[in-house]
């Protein structure tokens, strides 16, 4: 009995030419906030996957996602104060000349311990300032929030929390100098009675707060 | 002129005096720079110690002991010569 119906032959595809494989990009796994590495530098204040920070009870398996420090900007005042500082000698010295007020009533040398003494002082209080803002650091890393504030000398509180107990996470960005060089305070909520995580004046928070949702929003998954 | 040697002398004690209490400000104010440098480097091998960075912790590190070794110098210097 003849067929009714006989399918055609259908060829057998032919293997793909590896080039068309190698054209096709990989589906990414990995979340988009690994996507950029960094190194931090004296002045960084904000990078993502930092590849050359470690701290102090790491895990092995523990990525650091976020390096923080407060933005450049925060630093103007005391920065103006020390150049002003620095600068007031050039301009007193010759003001009170002009008006034929001596100041050099002291030997020459006691002159001289006080021009180094000054400018000692201001050095030290430069660089005193200038520490307190690079140690206050604030770290966002796959199972953890850290917090370091370093203020003044004497002052020194390293906090952290898991992830698992981060709540929420916002930012608040008040003010016109902050919406102008894009830097805000983030707030990390944590569960309990665990104090309240916040980053102040943090560079891009739109940002920070979008990497520390996503840790959040894994966990939950 | 035993009158104006005298004057003389009184004064120059006096100036002595006043440079002795000038000198032991400056010794003073320079102890206390040289306990607060000490107290800065404490701080920074401590932040050291918690939070490994790059080497630019060496270049702080090394300009706070440069300015601790000026400190002492100048306590010196001014032991010596005011």
């Amino acid at each position: 009995m003849p067929d009714i119906f006989v399918a055609e032959e259908k060829e057998a595809p032919a293997a793909k030419k590896p080039t068309e494989v190698l054209d096709k990009k990989p589906i990414s796994t990995t979340p988009s906030y690994y996507e950029e590495e960094g190194t931090v530098r004296l002045f960084t204040t904000y990078c993502k996957n930092p590849n050359d920070i470690t701290f102090e009870n790491q895990e092995v398996d523990e990525k650091v996602i976020l390096f923080i420090r407060k933005a450049l900007i925060t630093n103007l005042p005391w920065f103006s104060i020390s150049m002003l500082l620095l600068l007031a000698p050039l301009f007193i010295i010759p003001i009170l000349m002009y008006f034929k007020i001596s100041i050099f009533i002291f030997p020459q040398k006691f002159n001289m311990f006080f021009v180094i003494y000054y400018y000692l002082l201001v050095t030290i209080y430069l660089f005193i300032n200038f520490i307190t803002w690079y140690f206050n650091i604030d770290l966002v890393t796959e199972k953890r929030v850290i917090d370091v504030d370093f203020q003044g000398l004497v002052y020194k509180n390293i906090a952290s929390t898991k992830i698992s107990l981060v709540q929420d996470v916002s930012y608040a960005q008040i003010g016109a100098l902050r919406t102008i060089f894009n830097y805000g305070d983030v707030l990390v909520q944590t569960a309990g009675t665990i104090d309240n995580f916040i980053f102040e004046s943090v560079p891009k928070p739109e940002d920070a707060v979008h990497v520390v949702a996503n840790l959040i929003g894994k966990r939950n998954e | 002129m035993n009158n104006l040697n005298t004057l003389n002398f009184n004064n120059l004690f006096k100036l002595n005096g006043f440079f002795l209490i000038f000198k032991l400000v400056f010794l003073i104010a320079d102890f206390f720079a040289i306990v607060f440098l000490l107290i800065v480097i404490r701080q920074i091998l401590s932040m050291d110690h918690i939070i490994h960075a790059s080497k630019d912790f060496a270049i702080i590190k090394m300009f706070a002991l440069l300015l601790l070794l000026i400190t002492i110098s100048l306590f010196i210097v001014s032991l010596v010569i005011l």
